[in-house]
């Protein structure tokens, strides 16, 4: 295996585990014919040295710590409200008798669009500002905000608004 | 038909996987580093260790206290079994041999 793809895979691993193993277990990987089979382990095996780090206390403390400071952000918190307030037009526009709607796309709609819209530059610069110094409390973040996106869309789905 | 997962009585081509049990039988026989693990451990068991699957048990076994690093030689780590390595891996051996003497009587091998 290249050095290069055997550096890669070291990067699954976490930060102590490197530091630890990560000169030796390069050596023993380039000495690896490359192939699914070894990918695979050297995932699977990092991810299970991911979740036992997970555990230890300190970890958990700066993970905790990393989210409220990412929520806390502009870049965090903003696509959440917006989400909010898309699902709350929703709502009220399911809420509202069929007579009523405008038969054309109305002002609410409109709307609701451009929360959804204006969110997505936001969460892509909060992704690539914050994945690489704080990726799981980010991870976390970003997923928060998609599935807020996802349940301000589903009242337009379910009631086809 | 079979399914691609059933095994035939006879294969044994998957070896033995108990991977840190296969480790310190390894370094039973004097200090290794990775590469030489994975070659040993093969031609002792025929089971080959991915490097994942190696080094996680090597990680797991130093924080038992069950084995220990040795200062690097060029990029290679070697690692040797502690006198604590040592009682856990003949008390696992007792266990393992108690169990092959029963699976033997029970099949009438013995």
């Amino acid at each position: 295996m290249r050095p290069s793809t055997a550096q890669r895979l070291v990067r699954f691993y976490p930060r102590a585990w490197r530091d630890r193993y990560g000169d030796e277990f390069v050596d023993v990987l380039e000495a690896q014919p490359f192939g699914a089979g070894v990918v695979w382990d050297v995932v699977r095996a990092a991810m299970t040295e991911r979740v036992l780090t997970f555990t230890t206390r300190e970890v958990r403390v700066a993970y905790v710590s990393d989210l409220r400071v990412l929520v806390g952000r502009p870049s965090g918190f903003l696509p959440l409200l917006c989400s909010v307030f898309a699902l709350a037009v929703g709502l009220l526009g399911a809420a509202s008798t069929p007579a009523l709607r405008p038969v054309d796309e109305g002002a609410a709609a409109h709307v609701f669009q451009l929360l959804i819209v204006a969110q997505v530059p936001v969460i892509a610069f909060f992704v690539v500002r914050w994945a690489r110094g704080r990726t799981w409390a980010a991870v976390t973040v970003a997923a928060i905000q998609a599935m807020a996106i996802v349940a301000a869309l589903a009242p337009v789905w379910y009631f086809h608004l | 038909m079979r399914s691609s997962n059933e095994q035939s009585p006879g294969d044994t081509s998957s070896g033995f996987s108990d991977p840190p049990l296969l480790v310190m039988a390894s370094l039973a026989t004097g200090a290794k580093h990775g590469h030489a693990m994975i070659r040993d451990i093969e031609e002792m068991s025929g089971s080959r260790l991915g490097p994942g699957t190696l080094y996680g048990a090597i990680a797991r076994l130093e924080r038992l206290g069950w084995i220990e690093a040795l200062p690097m030689e060029d990029r290679r780590r070697p690692y040797r079994l502690t006198t604590a390595g040592h009682a856990a891996l003949h008390a696992r051996m007792s266990a393992l041999r108690r169990f092959v003497s029963a699976g033997e009587r029970r099949l009438g091998l013995a």
